[in-house]
């Protein structure tokens, strides 16, 4: 059975695959940010990304050093083929749950 | 404000967070702080910074995998490691060991002592609610000091006490046999047999109600009846024999000045040794009871111990005595009772009338000091020996932190190291305290009780030690864990300043120490063979004395004249006198002194021996005016002889004055017919005090006998027994019971030989654990000093300026130890030789001599190693560089 992702992790995982190939923690909690409004931690980041990892969902390498970082290598994510699978999934079942609505409550919207 | 995240912050990030994680975590969180610093400022990025590494706290997991450490432990590779370590140095582990083993055989062996004395009366159920009731007459002597406290009380006291104080539950009142008669045999009249039986006392029936002294067979209870008595086994054994339960019920001859049956009531345990009265036997006090006894208020010779309420409390009987003895003795009077808990007596209480000689809690403290000196300076040796190892093992650390080995590794493997040596050193010293033990009396002069080992105190002295040392061993453990790898490989430590600074405090102390008690065993040894040695103002050589028993009947008088008649006829024998006492026995006959002219004399006390006309001739006393008692006694008044501090007491301007006055003794005329130099009747502790002979033919005690200067070549076994057949001869139903003059006055030294013994010994241990020490310390020291000296000899230094060199390190460990010492010394010895009345006075070579002794060790415990550090060849240290 597939693991399962947590709504934090979803939103993660799609960030990573939109930042492919350079995704790291920094700048993945900062597009959240920009693109949710939602203020992200750091921490909170690490954590989502380890977890996928894994789970099998993200693959993670060594980057460049930069001065910024005090001459610490970035560890850089990339989505996998089961976080791709993952990801497709979920939002299978969620169209198909969306087609499922029934017209009188989206008339209401 | 600069620019970087807070430095605490990212040491603890470095700490929480895994290893794996640290870097990227670390850069992602620098790289935030920095846009954060640029966007929000410096402080705000510094506190999310801080806010960022906290939560990492609970986000990554522990820094650590799994650690080796378990598998070390599981595996003991930890103690294969150590033992391999101790191995390599194994000569300088031994030293050590043998150091310790020997401070802890020692801190045993003086904590059983100690514990011994402290023991004393702890085995009474109700002890800790008995109390002793002394008596304090008030009176001041012509020093102004107050002797007359006694350790017992009047007879009546014990049952005012009980009717007037509603606090005591009960009391008893007992008093020494030979207090009430002269002398005390005991006879099984079954058997004939008669023993000397003087350690006895008349006891009420609360005695054994009060005290726990068990009845081993009969009741205890039965004691209320006059003519009973109670013995204890030991005492039973000899006069009944093995079977001890026959002699319940029977009955026994008590001899004192006449003749008593006795039945006996039960038989006892033995007393304790750690009882601060012993007795062989009790009789039962309705013995002697009679109203007027029980009524007398002035003997105060009777010993009265209460049994305090539950819920009561020594100060608040305290509160209560003083109404007392104001009801009894009326309103102005000095005399004072006062209370004494049972288990103070035997270490606190030195009032006249003790029942046993006290112990001494000054000694007791003094060994509970040298037991834990003793200890300290054992884990001093063995602390500054692992900081001279270290030195040499800074390598051993880098390499081993290089090859991933964390502190705790490192920790763990010194301390095991250290509790190997702990270990053996333990098990060393026990054995060597077992094999040691059955001697320890004899070689160190104290009794440590009956029982060898106190089983709990044992376990506690090793658990305390192997502790004690672990925590000594965890200060080295701990600097050397602490290197730095690179720094550690960097370049050859040769010392590490800090550490060898407490290194040197450590042998500072040790060798004070040493100082401290060598000049005080010495000080304590001249003023002993000073006391010894001393003139005494009589002479004691060559003399024996014959124990009297009382003499009441004529007859037996006239056979002891007869007696005395025959051996004067012996050509071996010089002089013979008898008298109520002799050297070495303190006078019991005291009283108040009057002259029959001029003012009223206040408050003074005259000792008075009864004796006659040779009792000056044999001990040699010098007279120094007036004569000697005639050889027949004046009928109408005694005459007397004073001292020289009785003339002074008496306040007559010279001795010739005294000459032919009359004085009044307790009320008695007395003429004085001569006065005689101050000699020491008592051992040199005592001052001399007022003193008078009287001429009687009573009340005598002992018949000295002086032998001649030996001429007839007869040893001193065959003149005691010309004396002995002659006694039996004429005396023959009084046993010949004799001590040597010398020997009898020699036991009032025995406190102090064994106070001296103890010092001496210790400062013997000391000198040997401190050079072992210093023996250890300077051979890894000048190992370490090898290629130096190498160097000064290739630019022409000779053997003896290497040697000098090595030596004058320790001239100030020398001169400091010797200072702070002699000082220290000279505080200590001025307030013992305060006890005593005649005293050496301390000088330079009291404390040279400890000076010379130490530098002695110094120079052996080095001297070794450097004369072999001189003679190495400098080639075969360099060529290795």
């Amino acid at each position: 059975m597939r693991a399962h992702i947590g709504e934090f992790e979803e939103l993660v995982l799609l960030t990573t695959g939109v930042l492919h190939p350079d995704g790291y923690a920094v700048n993945i909690g900062a597009e959240i940010e920009a693109q949710t409004g939602r203020s992200i931690t750091i921490s909170a980041v690490h954590t989502a990304l380890h977890r996928l990892e894994e789970k099998g969902y993200l693959e993670s390498y060594f980057g460049e050093a930069t001065e910024i970082r005090g001459g610490k290598r970035k560890r850089l994510f990339k989505i996998t083929n089961a976080g791709v699978a993952a990801l497709r999934e979920i939002r299978e079942l969620r169209n198909s749950l969306w087609l499922q609505l029934p017209k009188v409550i989206l008339k209401g919207i | 404000m600069s620019r970087k995240p807070p430095f605490v912050a990212t040491k603890l990030l470095r700490t929480i967070v895994h290893i794996h994680y640290l870097e990227e975590v670390e850069g992602d969180l620098e790289e935030t702080f920095n846009i954060n610093a640029t966007n929000k400022g410096v402080f705000r990025a510094q506190l999310l910074y801080w806010m960022h590494v906290l939560r990492a706290i609970k986000i990554y997991p522990v820094k650590r995998s799994p650690s080796n450490l378990l598998h070390e432990i599981k595996h003991f590779l930890f103690l294969t490691l150590a033992f391999r370590n101790i191995w390599k140095r194994k000569g300088t582990h031994l030293i050590n060991a043998i150091g310790l083993s020997a401070a802890l055989v020692s801190f045993i062996v003086i904590l059983q002592f100690t514990n011994y004395e402290k023991s004393y009366d702890k085995f009474h159920e109700y002890g800790d609610r008995i109390v002793r009731v002394g008596f304090d007459w008030g009176e001041l002597n012509e020093h102004g000091e107050n002797k007359s406290i006694y350790a017992s009380n009047v007879p009546a006291m014990g049952r005012l006490l009980e009717a007037e104080i509603p606090e005591i539950e009960t009391q008893t009142t007992f008093v020494p046999v030979l207090t009430i008669k002269r002398s005390c045999h005991i006879r099984n009249p079954q058997t004939d047999i008669t023993i000397r039986a003087e350690n006895g006392f008349y006891a009420d029936e609360r005695f054994l109600s009060v005290f726990s002294f068990p009845a081993k067979v009969g009741s205890s209870k039965a004691f209320t009846e006059p003519n009973t008595v109670v013995l204890t086994s030991s005492f039973a054994r000899k006069l009944y024999g093995d079977e001890i339960e026959t002699a319940l019920g029977k009955s026994l001859t008590i001899l004192t000045d006449k003749e008593e049956n006795f039945v006996v009531a039960a038989i006892l345990d033995d007393v304790p040794s750690n009882s601060h009265f012993t007795f062989d036997y009790l009789i039962s006090y309705a013995t002697i009871n009679s109203p007027r006894l029980q009524q007398n208020i002035y003997w105060s010779q009777f010993y009265c111990y209460v049994l305090l309420r539950k819920e009561s409390s020594v100060a608040n009987v305290t509160s209560k005595l003083l109404d007392l003895t104001k009801k009894v003795y009326g309103n102005d009077t000095r005399a004072s009772i006062f209370l004494q808990r049972l288990h103070d007596i035997h270490l606190r209480s030195k009032l006249r009338e003790e029942l046993k000689t006290p112990g001494s809690e000054s000694i007791v403290k003094l060994l509970m000091v040298v037991a834990y000196v003793v200890l300290l300076l054992g884990w001093a040796n063995f602390t500054n020996l692992f900081l001279a190892l270290s030195v040499e093992r800074i390598r051993e650390v880098g390499v081993k932190k290089i090859l991933g080995s964390t502190r705790i590794h490192l920790i763990i493997q010194f301390l095991s190291e250290s509790a190997i040596v702990n270990i053996l050193s333990c098990l060393l010293g026990v054995l060597c305290f077992l094999l040691v033990s059955p001697y320890l009396t004899t070689w160190i002069g104290f009794n440590t009780g009956n029982d060898a080992i106190y089983p709990d105190l044992f376990t506690a002295i090793v658990v305390f030690i192997v502790l004690g040392s672990l925590l000594t061993g965890a200060l080295p453990a701990w600097v050397l864990s602490s290197y730095k790898p690179l720094k550690a490989m960097q370049r050859q430590i040769h010392e590490l300043p800090f550490y060898s600074r407490i290194k040197q405090t450590l042998l500072y102390f040790q060798f004070t120490v040493c100082f401290v008690v060598l000049a005080s065993a010495w000080i304590m040894k001249r003023q002993l063979v000073f006391m010894q040695d001393a003139d005494l103002g009589m002479s004691l050589g060559q003399a024996i004395a014959i124990k009297l028993p009382p003499i009441t009947d004529e007859t037996t008088r006239q056979l002891l004249e007869s007696f005395k008649q025959d051996i004067r006829q012996y050509p071996v024998v010089d002089q013979i006198t008898s008298s109520s006492s002799i050297p070495g026995n303190r006078i019991i006959f005291s009283g108040g002194v009057q002259r029959t002219s001029g003012e009223k004399l206040e408050g003074n006390n005259v000792l008075n021996v009864y004796t006659d006309e040779n009792f000056v001739k044999t001990f040699k006393i010098e007279m120094l005016a007036g004569k000697n008692f005639e050889s027949t006694m004046s009928d109408t008044i005694p005459h007397v002889l004073l001292n020289e501090a009785a003339v002074d007491e008496l306040y007559f301007k010279s001795k010739e004055e005294a000459i032919g006055e009359v004085i009044l003794w307790q009320n008695n005329k007395v003429y004085i017919a001569g006065v005689f130099a101050n000699y020491n009747h008592l051992f040199l502790r005592e001052a001399f005090e007022p003193m008078m002979l009287t001429q009687a033919r009573m009340r005598h005690q002992f018949i000295s006998v002086k032998f001649k200067d030996n001429n007839y070549r007869l040893t001193n076994s065959e003149m005691l027994s010309l004396i002995k057949d002659a006694w039996t001869n004429k005396m023959s139903n009084i046993p010949f019971d004799y001590v040597y003059l010398e020997d009898y006055y020699g036991r009032q030294y025995k406190a102090i030989q064994t106070e001296q013994k103890v010092i001496q010994n210790f400062a013997a241990l000391a000198l040997i654990i401190c050079g072992i020490g210093l023996f250890s310390v300077t051979a890894l020291m000048i190992r370490n000093r090898l290629k130096e000296i190498a160097i000064r000899k290739v630019l022409g230094a000779r053997s003896e300026n290497v040697i000098s060199l090595l030596l004058t390190d320790k001239v100030s460990l020398v001169f400091l130890c010797s200072v702070i010492g002699s000082v220290v010394t000279l505080l200590v010895m001025d307030s013992w030789l305060k006890n005593f009345a005649f005293t050496v006075h301390l000088d330079l070579l009291d404390f040279l001599l400890p000076l010379l002794i130490i530098v002695g060790v110094i120079v052996i415990s080095i001297g070794y190693h450097a004369f072999k550090a001189a003679r190495i060849e400098p080639a075969t240290i360099l060529k290795n560089e």
